[in-house]
C-alpha cells in the first residue's frame, strides 16, 4: 500500500516536471514553482513523520536508551 | 533575602566562574587568612574568663542596653549576602562573553565597510549593512536564549532556598525571651534544645545530654556530645563548642556567644567560599582557542587578498572593502547559536537524569575531569546511622544496610536475638513521627539520636519502661515491668559488669574463651570502622524486688552487675547502594577518585574500601606495617597504592610533599580534614602533573605524555565543602540533602542525591565534547564554498557566484537542524572505557578539524558549486570563457546589450536574474554537498556503515534542509523578497557527483585511518 502511494507520488511528480521540460523555449515556472513546493511540502511531512514514527515505537515498547530522543 | 536565616545567604548563582569582582578589594591576604584555621580561643578559657572578657553575666546574661550597644557595634547575626551580580552584567556577559565577542566583532567590520561603501559610492550595495544587522541580531537572540536557560536553572535554585527565619531563646537582664537570631550579640546568654539550630557560635557553659548534628561542618555522621569541659585544643574537636547553623539533636545546653554572623565558623568558611576567585570552564578554554585559530584564518585569508587585490590594480577602498569582506565570511554565523543549542540540549538530557547544571558552560566539565575528590558523608554515604553487624551466639551476622531493604538478611530465630532486640527496643528513646505507617520503616523518620534510631530501625519492638537512669554518656539501663535490667553501653564496660553470656538463649558463665571470641569480635567490627555497642541484662529475682519495687535511680538500689551479655551491635553510615558501581566505572573512565572527609580516619578507610575507593588487595603504609610487623618508618612508602592521610599531618605538609602523595598514590584518602583543608587538597588536585595517554583511542601514537593542569572535580553536601566545590573546576552539590551554602557554591546540583549520577554527568560531557567537534566540522566546511565565489569575483571578475544573502540562508538557515542534530550522535566507541581529555593536547578544534573541513571537504564542495554555477551560465549562453574578465560589464547599469558567447544580448535586469538564478543553485549545491558532509561528520573514526543511520534527528535535518531549500527557491514571492528563483530539477543533481565524491573520500580516509592506526592519516587528519 505504502509502496503504491510513493509510486503514484513520484509518477504525478515526474509528470509535472517533464512538462515543464516539454518546451525548450517557454519554460513553465507556474508549474516548476509548484512542482517544487509540493516536493517541499513531502520532505517536511516526511522529516516529522520520522521524529513521530520514532516518538510512537518508543511509547509502545520501552526500548532501549535512544540517544536521539528529543 | 532571608536575613535571621542562618544560611539563607546567597551567591549569585550563574557564571560565577569566571568572576572577577569581590576578591580583588578584599585582598589575597585576607583570603589567605581565612584558610588558616578558626582562631577561637574560648573553648579554652574558663566560663569565668569568657563572661569577663564579654562583659556578661553567667545568670543574667547581657542587660538590653548592652546587647543593643553591641549590636550596633557587630552589626546583625547574620551572613552577609556576598555580592550578587545584577541581572543585566548576566545578561550582558551572554551578549558579550566567548564566541559572541567573535559576530560582534564581524558586524561592526560589515557596518564599517558598508559606511566606506556609502561614502564612497552613488548607490552603495546594502549587502554589508543587512549582513551587520543580522549579525548583530544572532548574537542577541542567542544571547536572550542562554541568558533565559540560565536564569531558569537560577529560578530552580531559588527554589531550594527555605525562608523561615530563625528564633533564639536568649537571657537578657535575667528574663528568657524568644527574639529573632539576627538580633543576638557576642556575650548573649543563649539556650538551646533538641530540634533546635544554634543561632551563634556558643561557648557552652551548661548542658544536659546535648548532642549536636555537625555532619555538615565536619563530616562526622554521629550526633557530638557537647558538655562544659574544654576536651581538646582544637575549637573544632573539643566539646564546650558549639557551632553556628549546626542542629541541636538532642538535650538542653546553655552558652555564651563567642561570635556572630561573618565571624562565627560557618561565617569564615561562607566568606572564604563567596571570596574564592575560579577560573574558566574548561569548555569556555576550548572555545577561546577555537576563536583564535578561526581569527587566524580570516585575518590570513583577508590580508592575502587585500595583497592580492592591490596587485591586481584595485584601489586602497576597494581592497579594504574586499579584506573586510573576506574577514566576515569566515565568521561562523551559525555556530554561536549551534553551541548553545548543543549545550542546552545536553543541560537538559542532563536535568532529566537528575544533573542540574547551573552554568551551560559547565555541562561538558566533568567529561574531562581527571579527578574527583568526593565528600563521605551524604555523598558517598546514605548520612543515616545504620545496624550493620551484629554479635551474638559468638558469630558475626550481617545486617541489610541497603537504602531500600534489598539486601539479604541474618538469621533471626535464635533466642538471644529475641533478647538482643528487647534490649535494643528497651535502651531506646528514639521514636517513629506519626502518620508514616505507609513508608518502609528504613525510609521513616525518626526523633531521636542517630545512633538509637538505627537501633530502632533495625528492631521493632515496644514495651514499657519504668525507670531510665541515664547513667553516663555513654552507658544507661532502663528496665520493664518485668523486672528486667537491661544495658547498653560501650562493649567493654558492659563487659565489666557481666558474669554471664548467653549463648543460644541459655546463660553460660563467662570464661575466658568467651571474653576472648568478645575482643575479637570487639576489634573486628571497630575495625570496620563501626560505632559498636554492648547489650546485657538481667532478669530481676522475683523475691528481691516484687511488683511496684521503688526503683530509686538516684541512688542505685538496686542490682546493676553480675548481669548477663547477650550481644554487640554495630553501626556505620553505610555506603549508599549505586556507589561502587559509580566509582568503579569512573576508574574505568580514568579517573581517580579521592575520598576527602571530616570524619574520623577509621571510618573513612572503611568506607573507602567499602565503595571502592582503596580498591581491594590494595594497602596503605599502615597496612603493609603491619603486615610484615616492622615500623611504619621502614616501609617504602612507593610500595603503598593507597593512602590514608590525617588531616593534622596535612597541616605540616608542604606543597612539594602534598604533590608527592597525589602523584605516587592512586588511593588516596584524607580524613579529619577542616574546611580551608579541603580546600588546600582541591588546589594541590589542580596542580597536578596529569600523565595520560594523550589518544587513547591508539595507544601506540601516543606513549605518556603529561600536561600541567587536571580538571577537579569535587562532590560534597556540607557547609564543609563549600569552598572546595567553589574552586574544583566543577563542584557538585547534593540536592536533598546538601546545604544551601554547598548548593550555591556548586556548578551542578544532583537532584537524587545519587553518586552515580556523576557517571552520566562525565558521560554525557565526553560525548557533547566529541559531537561539538562534529558540529564544528560540519558548520566549518561549509564555510569554504561561500569564501571562495568571493575570492573568485575578486580575483577573476566573474560575475558573482554566491551572494550575501544565500550565505546568511545555509549558515543561519539550512545547516542550523543537521548541526544541531549531531549533538544527538551516539558515541563512536566507549567513552567510558577511556582516559579523561588531556586539556592541553585534546582540544575542541585544532589544526585537523580545520584543515580537514577548509582544506579537503569544503574544497571539494566548492567544486561543486562552482561546476553548478558555470552549468547554469553556460545553459543561458555564458560559457566559462566569457565569463572570465566580464564583471566591470557585467555589473554596469548602463551596459543593456551585453553579448554572451552566442552572440545574444542580455540587460542589465536579465543578466541579474541568471546571476540570482546561479546564487540560487550554488546554494542548493551547497545543501547537496552538506548532505554528505553531516553523513561523514557523524563519525570521527567509524565508517557510517558501523555507526548507523539511527540518529533520527539527522534524518530529520536532512530532510528539513532539502526543504527548506526547495521553499527558498520556488516559493512565488521569493524573487523579490531574497532574490532566489526557481530552479529547473535537473540543476539541483549538478553537485550530486560531488556529493558523493565527499562520502566516498571521508570513508576512505576513515578506513586507512582504521586500519592504519598511528599512521600519518591519523596524525594529519583524526581531529
Amino acid at each position: 500500500m505504502g509502496h503504491l502511494t510513493l509510486v503514484a507520488v513520484m509518477a504525478a511528480l515526474f509528470t509535472l516536471f517533464v512538462e515543464t521540460e516539454a518546451n525548450p523555449f517557454v519554460y513553465n515556472y507556474e508549474r516548476l514553482r509548484i512542482g517544487g513546493l509540493v516536493f517541499a511540502c513531502l520532505l517536511i511531512v516526511g522529516g516529522i513523520s520520522i521524529l513521530l514514527y520514532n516518538r510512537c515505537s518508543r511509547r509502545n515498547k520501552k526500548a532501549e536508551d535512544d540517544n536521539s530522543e528529543i | 533575602m532571608g536575613y535571621g536565616r542562618s544560611d539563607s545567604y546567597r551567591v549569585a548563582t550563574t557564571q560565577d566562574k569566571d568572576e572577577k569582582e569581590s576578591p580583588k578589594k578584599k585582598g589575597g591576604k585576607d583570603l589567605d587568612d581565612l584558610k588558616k584555621e578558626v582562631p577561637i580561643t574560648e573553648h579554652k578559657m574558663s566560663v569565668e574568663e569568657v563572661c569577663r572578657k564579654y562583659n556578661t553575666d553567667i545568670v543574667q546574661g547581657l542587660t538590653n542596653a548592652k546587647a543593643a550597644e553591641y549590636l550596633a557595634r557587630d552589626g546583625p547575626n547574620a551572613l552577609t549576602p556576598p555580592p550578587t551580580t545584577p541581572e543585566w552584567v548576566k545578561f550582558c556577559r551572554q551578549l558579550f562573553g566567548g564566541f559572541s565577542i567573535l559576530l560582534w566583532i564581524g558586524a561592526i567590520l560589515c557596518f564599517l565597510a558598508y559606511a566606506i561603501q556609502a561614502a564612497t559610492e552613488d548607490e552603495p550595495a546594502g549587502d554589508n549593512l543587512y549582513l551587520g544587522i543580522v549579525l548583530s541580531a544572532v548574537v542577541i537572540i542567542t544571547g536572550c536564549f542562554s541568558y533565559f536557560q540560565e536564569a531558569k536553572s537560577s529560578k530552580i535554585m531559588e527554589s531550594f532556598k527555605n525562608m523561615v527565619p530563625q528564633q533564639a531563646l536568649v537571657i537578657r537582664e535575667g528574663e528568657k525571651m524568644q527574639i529573632n537570631a539576627e538580633q543576638v550579640v557576642a556575650g548573649d546568654l543563649v539556650e538551646v534544645k533538641g530540634g533546635d539550630r544554634i543561632p551563634a557560635d556558643l561557648r557552652i557553659i551548661s548542658s544536659h545530654g546535648c548532642k549536636v548534628d555537625n555532619s555538615s561542618l565536619t563530616g562526622e555522621s554521629e550526633p557530638q556530645t557537647r558538655s562544659p569541659d574544654c576536651t581538646h585544643d582544637n575549637p573544632l574537636e573539643t566539646r564546650n563548642i558549639a557551632f553556628f547553623s549546626t542542629n541541636c539533636v538532642e538535650g538542653t545546653a546553655r552558652g555564651i556567644v563567642v561570635c556572630t554572623g561573618d565571624r562565627t565558623v560557618m561565617g569564615r568558611i561562607a566568606t572564604l567560599t563567596s571570596g574564592l576567585e575560579t577560573g574558566k570552564t574548561p569548555i569556555a578554554k576550548e572555545i577561546e582557542h577555537f576563536i583564535h585559530i578561526i581569527t587566524g584564518v580570516a585575518v590570513f585569508l583577508g590580508v592575502t587578498f587585500f595583497i592580492l587585490s592591490l596587485i591586481l590594480g584595485y584601489s586602497w577602498l576597494e581592497a579594504v572593502i574586499f579584506l573586510i569582506g573576506i574577514i566576515v565570511a569566515n565568521v561562523p554565523e551559525g555556530l554561536l547559536a549551534t553551541v548553545t543549542v548543543c549545550l542546552t540540549l545536553t543541560a537538559k538530557r542532563m536535568a532529566r537524569k537528575n544533573c542540574l547544571v547551573k552554568n551551560l558552560e559547565a555541562v561538558e566539565t566533568l567529561g574531562s575531569t581527571s579527578t574527583i575528590c568526593s565528600d563521605k558523608t551524604g555523598t558517598l554515604t546514605q548520612n543515616r546511622m545504620t545496624v550493620a553487624h551484629m554479635w551474638f551466639d559468638n558469630q558475626i551476622h550481617e545486617a541489610d544496610t541497603t537504602e531500600d531493604q534489598s539486601g539479604s538478611s541474618f538469621d533471626k530465630s535464635s533466642t538471644t536475638w529475641v533478647s538482643l532486640a528487647r534490649i535494643a527496643a528497651l535502651c531506646n528513646r528514639a521514636v517513629f513521627k506519626a502518620g508514616q505507617e505507609s513508608l518502609p520503616i528504613l525510609k521513616r523518620e525518626v526523633a531521636g539520636d542517630a545512633s538509637e534510631s538505627a537501633l530502632l530501625k533495625c528492631i521493632e519492638d515496644k514495651n514499657k519502661k519504668v525507670a531510665e537512669i541515664p547513667f553516663n554518656s555513654t552507658n544507661k539501663y532502663q528496665s520493664d515491668k518485668h523486672y528486667l535490667l537491661v544495658m547498653k553501653g560501650a562493649p567493654e564496660r558492659i563487659l565489666d559488669r557481666c558474669s554471664t553470656i548467653m549463648m543460644q538463649g541459655k546463660e553460660q558463665p563467662m570464661d575466658d574463651e568467651m571474653k576472648e571470641a568478645f575482643q575479637n569480635a570487639y576489634l573486628e567490627l571497630g575495625g570496620l570502622g563501626e560505632r559498636v555497642l554492648g547489650f546485657c541484662h538481667l532478669f530481676m529475682p522475683e523475691d528481691k524486688y516484687p511488683k511496684g519495687f521503688a526503683f530509686d535511680t538516684d541512688d542505685v538500689n538496686f542490682q546493676t552487675d553480675n548481669l548477663c551479655f547477650v550481644g554487640l551491635m554495630s553501626m556505620i553510615d553505610p555506603p549508599r547502594a549505586a556507589v561502587p558501581d559509580a566509582v568503579g566505572k569512573c576508574r574505568s573512565a580514568g579517573i581517580k577518585v579521592i575520598m576527602v572527609t571530616g570524619d574520623h580516619p577509621i571510618t573513612a578507610k572503611a568506607i573507602a574500601k567499602g565503595v571502592g575507593i582503596i580498591s581491594e588487595g590494595n594497602e596503605t603504609v599502615e597496612d603493609i606495617a603491619a603486615r610484615l610487623n616492622i615500623p611504619v618508618s621502614q616501609v617504602n612508602p612507593r610500595d603503598a597504592k593507597a593512602c590514608v592521610i590525617h588531616g593534622t599531618d596535612l597541616k605540616d605538609l608542604t606543597q612539594e610533599q602534598m604533590d608527592d602523595i597525589l602523584r605516587n598514590h592512586t588511593e588516596i584518602v584524607f580524613a579529619r580534614t577542616s574546611p580551608q583543608q579541603k580546600l588546600i587538597i582541591v588546589e594541590g588536585c589542580q596542580r597536578q602533573v596529569l600523565y595520560s595517554h594523550a589518544n587513547n583511542q591508539n595507544p601506540k601514537l601516543c606513549g605518556l605524555l603529561f600536561c600541567q593542569g587536571a580538571i577537579v572535580a569535587v562532590t560534597g553536601d556540607g557547609v564543609n565543602d563549600s569552598p572546595a566545590l567553589k574552586k574544583a573546576d566543577i563542584g557538585v552539590a547534593m540536592g536533598i540533602s546538601g546545604s544551601d551554602v554547598s548548593k550555591q557554591a556548586a556548578d551542578m546540583i544532583l537532584l537524587d542525591d545519587n553518586f552515580a549520577s556523576i557517571v552520566t554527568g562525565v558521560e554525557e560531557g565526553r560525548l557533547i565534547f566529541d559531537n561539538l567537534k562534529k558540529s564544528i566540522a560540519y558548520t566549518l566546511t561549509s564555510n569554504i564554498p561561500e569564501i571562495t565565489p568571493f575570492l573568485f569575483f575578486i580575483m577573476v571578475n566573474i560575475p558573482l557566484p554566491l551572494g550575501t544573502i544565500t550565505i546568511l540562508c545555509i549558515d543561519l538557515g539550512t545547516d542550523m537542524v543537521p548541526a544541531i542534530s549531531l549533538a544527538y550522535e551516539a558515541a563512536e566507541s566507549d567513552i567510558m572505557k577511556r582516559q579523561p581529555r588531556n586539556p592541553l593536547r585534546d582540544k575542541l578544534v585544532n589544526e585537523r578539524l580545520i584543515s580537514i573541513a577548509y582544506g579537503q571537504i569544503g574544497m571539494i564542495q566548492a567544486l561543486g558549486g562552482f561546476f553548478a554555477y558555470f552549468v547554469i551560465m553556460a545553459e543561458n549562453g555564458f560559457l566559462p570563457s566569457v565569463l572570465v574578465g566580464i564583471r566591470l560589464n557585467w555589473d554596469d547599469r548602463s551596459t543593456n546589450d551585453l553579448e554572451d558567447s552566442y552572440g545574444q544580448q542580455w540587460t542589465y535586469e536579465q543578466r541579474k536574474i541568471v546571476e540570482f538564478t546561479c546564487h540560487t543553485a550554488f546554494f542548493v549545491s551547497i545543501v547537496v554537498v552538506q548532505w554528505a558532509d553531516v553523513i561523514i561528520c557523524k563519525t570521527r573514526r567509524n565508517s557510517v556503515f558501523q555507526q548507523g543511520m539511527k540518529n533520527k534527528i539527522l534524518i530529520f535535518g536532512l530532510f528539513e534542509e532539502t526543504a527548506l531549500a526547495a521553499f527558498l527557491s520556488y516559493c512565488p514571492g521569493m524573487d523579490v523578497a531574497l532574490r532566489m528563483y526557481p530552479l529547473k530539477p535537473s540543476w539541483w543533481f549538478c553537485a550530486f557527483p560531488y556529493s558523493f565524491l565527499i562520502f566516498v573520500y571521508d570513508e576512505i580516509r576513515k578506513l586507512i585511518l582504521r586500519r592504519n592506526p598511528g599512521g600519518w592519516v591519523e596524525k594529519e587528519t583524526y581531529y
